[in-house]
């Protein structure tokens, strides 16, 4: 019994419309795979990509998210994207503050789960989670009548003791003001996002993750798969083509 | 109502075993005292021989009864801080336990079989375990930020009765 192949036409037409619409991803896998091949010889990881497109393919923040607020004074607390800056300078993890309570010897960075004391140098003392911390989500912080300050959560309102160690149930009256933003000079900003980013991304990072799809998300990830799938069917049209085109029977020269 | 520790966050990635506060309550017959030691130069260049790393911050929290103290440590494993808490009588590991964990792997650690190789351990010559602590297969990077807790609880320990 021999195996039916579709017509030779029909099997280059599959051929090259198949290869033109996957012409562009295969070439860029073959590119990106030799390169990646000869990392250490091209000095891939070497070699740090700043573009602000890619960056931004990494969820490297811009500036435009930046906030900035007044600490110690004439010192300046910034949060970009989960990290907290004092003076542009790393400080430590942490969501946006909620409040800041400058005090001396210890000035506090209260965020939703975290106080973060400080120096009057902006040096950490010690940073306390929500499980050491009296209530779970901090909304909120305040100032009693006293001028003291005063934490508010869903679990109740806290007021501290001089060291911040213990905390006290408060019920009586306070209030809330806003925390307000201060604007950063360029140079701070840009200081600042040149600690946020690093050096940028390696080159090499960029060619792995353009080579797997995954620069370009699930998106990116599919086009590929679909890629791999298209090398096979290619690989086998064009095997077909070549037994279909074996198979017609060789016709004797008419003399 | 004085609060020293309460419950922790009810963060979804957040394994929480036992309550800080809790931990503290079981560890002592009695209220303990809470303290805490100031890290000078010195503690800090001791710390870090201990670590293999400097220590951010300049004070740690304690709490003391007589000669008995407990510790609440974070140390991380691989990306996320395992919280810890020790407690340490006559310069010796009374019990160890593991917190709150919130890594994806290596939780293992936190089962008696392995903890209790902690129980009775001291710190010997040049800040080094007295007695080796035998690993978990799959949870090395656990294992080794905890063996790496325990020396530190110990450490802080001595410096904090020597103070």
């Amino acid at each position: 019994m021999s195996l039916q192949l579709p017509r030779k036409r029909t099997i280059l037409a599959w051929h090259r419309w198949l290869g033109l619409a996957s012409a562009l991803f295969l070439l860029s896998l073959s590119l990106t795979g030799l390169a990646l091949n000869h990392t250490e010889f091209l000095k891939l990881d070497q070699i740090q990509i700043q573009s602000s497109v890619i960056l931004d393919r990494y969820g490297m923040a811009g500036g435009a998210d930046i906030q900035a607020y007044r600490i110690n004074e004439s010192d300046t607390l910034a949060h970009l994207d989960g990290q907290l800056f004092y003076n542009a300078a790393p400080l430590t993890s942490g969501s946006q503050p909620l409040g800041i309570i400058t005090g001396d010897p210890i000035s506090v960075i209260a965020t939703d789960t975290q106080l973060i004391y400080l120096t009057a140098n902006g040096e950490i003392i010690e940073t306390i989670d929500s499980s050491q911390l009296p209530y779970s989500i901090l909304t909120a912080v305040g100032t009693t009548i006293d001028d003291r300050p005063v934490l508010i959560s869903a679990d109740g309102n806290w007021t501290s003791d001089a060291d911040w160690l213990e905390f006290d149930r408060y019920q009586a009256a306070y209030n809330v003001a806003p925390l307000t933003t201060v604007e950063l000079s360029e140079a701070d900003s840009n200081t600042l996002l040149e600690a946020f980013q690093g050096g940028g991304v390696s080159l090499y990072r960029v060619l792995l993750d353009l080579h797997a799809g995954r620069l370009f998300g699930w998106g990116g990830r599919t086009a590929m798969d679909l890629s791999a799938v298209a090398i096979i069917i290619l690989i086998t049209s064009g095997i077909g083509g070549w037994l279909r085109k074996s198979r017609r029977p060789k016709t004797s020269p008419t003399l | 109502m004085l609060w020293l520790l309460t419950s922790a966050s009810s963060h979804a990635i957040e394994n929480v075993y036992l309550e800080p506060e809790a931990f503290i309550t079981q560890s002592f017959e009695g209220e303990p005292e809470q303290k805490v030691l100031w890290l000078t130069k010195d503690t800090k260049a001791s710390i870090k021989q201990v670590l293999g790393r400097d220590y951010r911050g300049m004070r740690i929290r304690y709490w003391q009864q007589d000669l008995r103290t407990a510790w609440i440590l974070d140390e991380i494993g691989k990306v996320k801080p395992i919280t810890t808490g020790f407690v340490i009588e006559n310069n010796q590991m009374v019990a160890m336990q593991v917190l709150i964990y919130r890594e994806t792997h290596g939780w293992e650690v936190r089962y008696p079989f392995f903890t209790d190789q902690f129980k009775g351990l001291e710190l010997g010559e040049k800040n080094q375990l007295n007695r080796k602590i035998d690993g978990i297969s799959g949870a090395t990077l656990s294992v080794n930020a905890l063996t790496r807790l325990s020396r530190l609880a110990l450490h802080l320990h001595k410096e904090a009765l020597a103070q």
